[in-house]
């Protein structure tokens, strides 16, 4: 079994693949990977998981099982909140896993997405001192994070596309209140859904986000559908285009009437609940338009998976047409 | 050689320096003169039946004499510096410490880079790591002795959790390799990895060694295969062919590259070699061929402690031991073999050489039991010589060198001697030297200081004289 480095306290697998292929002759990372047999890159946090993790998972076997590996060394589970996981029963894991290996996200923004490793440059410093190495956090790469809860900074990123361990003497930003904040109202959506059961929390939540837009079967010849569909396209738009978490994702700039929302029936493509588009949107939908109240009050009825537009009875008031106009002017 | 692989069991250390250090927690503990030299006696002792065994098991166990080891003085000298030298290495390389880590990161980084590989260039972090030097006489056993107390130390340890957390490493805690096998510098880098993969079970050349590496870069994945599996000790063999280099052998690694390979990443050395090479230092050759100033290499020789193998000698009790491992009572009680005239011959010799001794004692004890069992009444002086003689013809020109510069009795034990004993002494030399055949042309240039090739090396190999000529001989006496 080959010598892989001793894991350090909270890092991500892909850079304890980077500190073993460190200490090699390789000159790049793909090299390293190809003769391990493996074809996948490592180049950004949505690549769920790539077949050297098993070979690395299988060398910490007698500490951490399969399992704890993939909780404790991967970010999949931040990945897979909105994965309908029924697709995966009855399949060994090793089938999983490679199924995982080459899965993606759909595009439905067609931008690049999530294509940036995270540090924290106080972390990195850190570490440098304490540990002699920088490395990747798990913590940094979670999907809807930008602020480091030990330093209350931003994270920075690495080069686009690219791994390598973060440098050591960067400057830091101190985060401010509203980063802050919305780091901890998307931390208190994702345990609300984590506490859901996997298989329900796409459909609760895309059923919830019909009933606000008020769309239950998009009718194009309806003006009023077509309408209220516009102005929410509208704010979608324009809190996507100003977001904080542009700069971790890099999507293009939104606008109504163009690709994808070019036509009106581009939210509705969004709320297909056979798709699967990257959970930061469906995380950003939610924060946009759905409240916590709202979301508790869906949970007490039951699901009816036999019919996905309506599982469950109305429980959020629409948005008000005067509202969404008034939001979408502003 | 078998590699023993254990898992690792930590052990609380009583200085504080080596405490929170797995590598060298995980070291067995060390052992008391006692316990030690009980451990490595190896006695083969004859079965019961064995004068009613048939031939073929008479050679099976005779053969087995070949392992028979007794553990003089300066083997527990050794066992203490290699065990210091060991643990006091490991505490600057603590796999868990920051400074370990950036070592790493430099020594790869080198790799990765395609430097020259600097002799003088100081590696961060480690100070330089000390070297054991033994010297012996070819054939004395320095090998089997330096093999011996590593074996005393599993050679891998197989660390999984340390103090609650994960700590998936291989700990390397000595590897031997051979230089005889190693004559240029790209040999000796595939010999290391060679011998890497072998201890560690497998395939691990590729992380480090490209197929059209330099030289540089693999001296560069030497030490960082060295770092990463936490290697504790390398021994070289036969270390003469680096120390005394001749013009047929300009590519060999010089002494300060071995020493910069592995000493500068706080891995230490012990150098085996034989006394000759020893005696380039004492010489006033050009320094140019050492690649470095006499000082300079023998200052990074034996910067710790320098062994030296003896020969055996006469009334010590140490051979009285190792004479009584072959001539075992259970056949020779109450036989000449007993005298102190055949122990002083039969070192005289084998020139108190360790595996002259256990081939000659071998092939007569094959011998007498032989005749033994035709009931003939034997003489065993006289038998010694005539076996030593057929077969120890080829041993016979380098044992007759060394012969001139061996004294039989022990040196402590000379001065109470009597002439006469010191009379006898020298007839059996004499009578050692009347197998010496006549030169068929006078040699020139004997004072020409002879390169590492031309060393003479005793000839280890199997038997080959078939005992039953000799047998024949004798009986036609």
């Amino acid at each position: 079994m080959h010598q892989v480095p001793t894991p350090l306290p909270d890092e991500h697998a892909v850079s304890i693949i980077y500190r073993w292929f460190q200490m090699t002759r390789f000159e790049t990372l793909e090299s390293f990977i190809q003769v391990n047999g493996c074809s996948s890159k490592l180049n950004s946090p949505r690549r769920l998981w790539c077949p050297l993790y098993s070979e690395l998972a299988h060398a910490l076997l007698s500490k951490y099982s399969l399992a704890d590996f993939i909780s404790k060394f991967t970010n999949i589970h931040d990945y897979s909140l909105f994965l309908d996981e029924s697709a995966f029963q009855g399949l060994s894991i090793e089938t999983i896993l490679k199924k995982l290996s080459t899965f993606k996200f759909s595009n439905a923004l067609n931008v690049l997405q999530d294509k940036y490793w995270r540090y924290c440059p106080e972390c990195a410093n850190e570490d440098e001192q304490k540990y002699g190495t920088t490395y990747l956090h798990v913590e940094h790469q979670c999907l809807y994070k930008r602020v480091c809860n030990k330093h209350s900074v931003l994270l920075e990123e690495l080069a686009s596309c690219h791994v390598s361990l973060p440098p050591s003497n960067n400057l830091s930003i101190l985060a401010s209140q509203s980063d802050i904040e919305k780091d901890v109202a998307l931390l208190g959506w994702v345990s609300e859904l984590t506490d859901t059961p996997p298989e329900e929390r796409k459909l609760r939540v895309l059923n919830l986000l019909r009933q606000k837009a008020c769309v239950y079967s998009y009718d194009r010849k309806n003006p009023y559908q077509v309408q209220r569909v516009q102005y929410m396209q509208n704010i979608l738009a324009k809190r996507f285009n100003s977001s904080v978490y542009k700069r971790y994702f890099d999507w293009g700039k939104l606008t109504s009437g163009h690709y994808p929302l070019n036509s009106s029936g581009g939210l509705m493509h969004f709320l297909e609940p056979e798709k699967h588009f990257h959970p930061m949107f469906y995380l950003m939908l939610i924060d946009l338009f759905l409240t916590r109240d709202e979301f508790n009050l869906s949970l007490e009825f039951l699901l009816n998976t036999s019919n996905i537009r309506r599982e469950i009875p109305p429980v959020v008031l629409p948005l008000d047409i005067r509202e969404l106009v008034k939001a979408s002017a502003a | 050689m078998k590699v023993t692989r254990t898992k690792a069991n930590y052990k609380a250390q009583a200085l504080s320096k080596y405490q929170g250090n797995p590598l060298v927690e995980a070291l067995p503990s060390s052992l008391t003169e006692s316990e030690f030299t009980e451990l490595m006696y190896v006695f083969k002792h004859f079965p019961d039946c064995f004068n009613a065994l048939s031939r073929i098991d008479v050679n099976d166990c005779l053969d087995d004499l070949k392992l028979v080891h007794i553990p003089t003085k300066e083997a527990y000298q050794l066992y203490e510096n290699v065990y210091a030298q060991m643990r006091k290495c490991y505490v600057k390389r603590n796999p868990l410490d920051a400074d370990t880590r950036r070592l790493a990161n430099s020594i790869s980084t080198r790799l990765k880079a395609n430097c020259k590989f600097d002799v003088e260039q100081p590696c961060e972090h480690v100070a330089t790591a000390p070297s054991i030097l033994v010297s012996g006489k070819a054939g004395i056993g320095k090998t089997v002795l330096i093999r011996r107390i590593l074996s005393t130390f599993p050679q891998v340890i197989k660390h999984t959790e340390y103090r609650g957390q994960v700590f998936e490493t291989q700990q390397v805690v000595w590897m031997s390799f051979d230089m005889q096998a190693s004559r240029s510098r790209k040999a000796l880098a595939h010999n290391f990895f060679n011998e890497l993969e072998r201890v560690v079970g497998c395939e691990i050349k590729g992380d480090f060694v490209k197929s059209r590496d330099s030289i540089d870069q693999l001296f560069h994945a030497m030490q960082t295969a060295a770092v990463v599996y936490n290697i504790g000790l390398i021994h070289i063999d036969e270390a003469q062919f680096v120390l005394n280099p001749s013009s047929n052998f300009k590519d060999a690694p010089t002494l300060p590259e071995i020493e910069t390979l592995f000493n500068k990443i706080g891995v230490p050395v012990i150098i085996s070699t034989t006394d000759d090479a020893l005696a380039t230092f004492k010489s006033t050759e050009n320094e140019a061929l050492t690649k470095a100033t006499k000082l300079q290499t023998v200052r990074r020789l034996n910067s710790v402690a320098h062994i030296k193998i003896k020969q055996w000698h006469a009334d010590t009790s140490k051979f009285d031991e190792f004479f009584s491992a072959y001539f075992q009572p259970s056949i020779f009680e109450n036989s000449e073999v007993n005298s102190n005239e055949f122990k002083l011959q039969l070192l005289v010799l084998c020139a108190g050489v360790t595996d002259a001794i256990s081939v000659l004692s071998i092939a007569f004890i094959r011998n007498y039991h032989s005749l033994s069992e035709k009931g003939k009444k034997l003489d065993c002086l006289k038998l010694l010589k005539q076996v030593y003689q057929t077969r120890m013809e080829i041993w016979h020109a380098p044992l007759s060198k060394l012969r001139k510069d061996y004294n039989v009795l022990s040196p402590k034990k000379k001065a109470n001697r009597s002439t006469d004993s010191n009379m006898n002494v020298a007839q059996l030399y004499s009578e050692a030297e009347a197998f010496t055949p006549k030169p068929a042309r006078k040699r020139t240039s004997e004072h020409h200081l002879k390169p590492a090739q031309s060393v003479e090396r005793i000839n280890e190999g199997d038997e080959m004289i078939d005992a039953d000529s000799i047998v024949a001989s004798y009986e036609n006496e």
